[in-house]
């Protein structure tokens, strides 16, 4: 699974501070602090985030608390607890995915409303 | 078990603890505190200080190494700082500035 372009923080791994670049990131353990990556991350099933998030796409399986901003689209997936704030152009939120907070897309009405 | 993998072109600046092997050919910045093995390959490097069972250096390492079972160079691998293991192997090829201490009563 692990291949040249991604990097895996596994289960069983904690980190607290800061991650970033300029990869794919598969997270599946538990980060606290802030993610600022370019490319897209998923956070699996067992993975548990307690973060500022700032990247190009996000995909939530597992855990997840905090303020993200995707440049392109945020998913939260099935089965998915999620809370805090959510920003990005595309916020899609499955079936079965929990989620309390605020979300933040470009929003335009048409006038005569 | 999937271990964990920083790959090229990913940081982790911070603290980083817990249990399963991390490899690392990106960068990793502030303490490391494992149950398991470190492995730094070619490319990578840590700037750390490292408590694990065992770490393996084949990219650059300033910090210190604390290792409960086994601390390894290899050829190309570069360490400034001082290590403690019980068992430290230091291939040709391999450079290291700073103390190291087997006496750590296994």
């Amino acid at each position: 699974m692990a291949k040249e372009n991604t990097g895996v923080i596994a289960e069983g791994i904690v980190v607290k501070g800061e991650i970033g670049g300029t990869v794919d990131l598969i997270i599946e353990g538990k980060v606290e602090g802030s993610i600022l990556m370019d490319q897209n991350v998923l956070v699996g099933q067992s993975g548990r985030i307690s973060a500022d998030v700032n990247v190009k796409t996000l995909a939530v399986e597992g855990n997840l608390q905090g303020t993200v901003s995707a440049a392109e689209v945020i998913a939260l997936r099935r089965g998915s607890r999620t809370s805090g704030e959510l920003k990005a152009p595309r916020i899609v939120i499955d079936k079965e995915a929990y989620f309390v907070g605020d979300v933040e897309m470009d929003v335009q009405l048409p006038d005569n409303l | 078990m999937e271990h964990t993998y920083v790959g090229p072109g990913l940081m982790i600046d911070g603290e980083v603890s817990g249990r399963g092997d991390i490899q690392v050919l990106g960068l990793v910045k502030g303490a490391v505190n494992l149950q398991n093995g470190l492995f730094i390959e070619l490319g990578g490097v840590v700037e750390a200080e490292v408590a694990a069972n065992e770490v393996e250096i084949k990219g650059y390492v300033k910090g210190q190494i604390n290792a409960h079972d086994r601390v390894e160079m290899k050829p190309g691998g570069k360490m400034i700082g001082d290590i403690r293991a019980p068992r430290i192997i230091i291939a040709d090829g391999a450079t290291i500035k700073g103390k190291i201490d087997m006496d750590v009563g296994a």
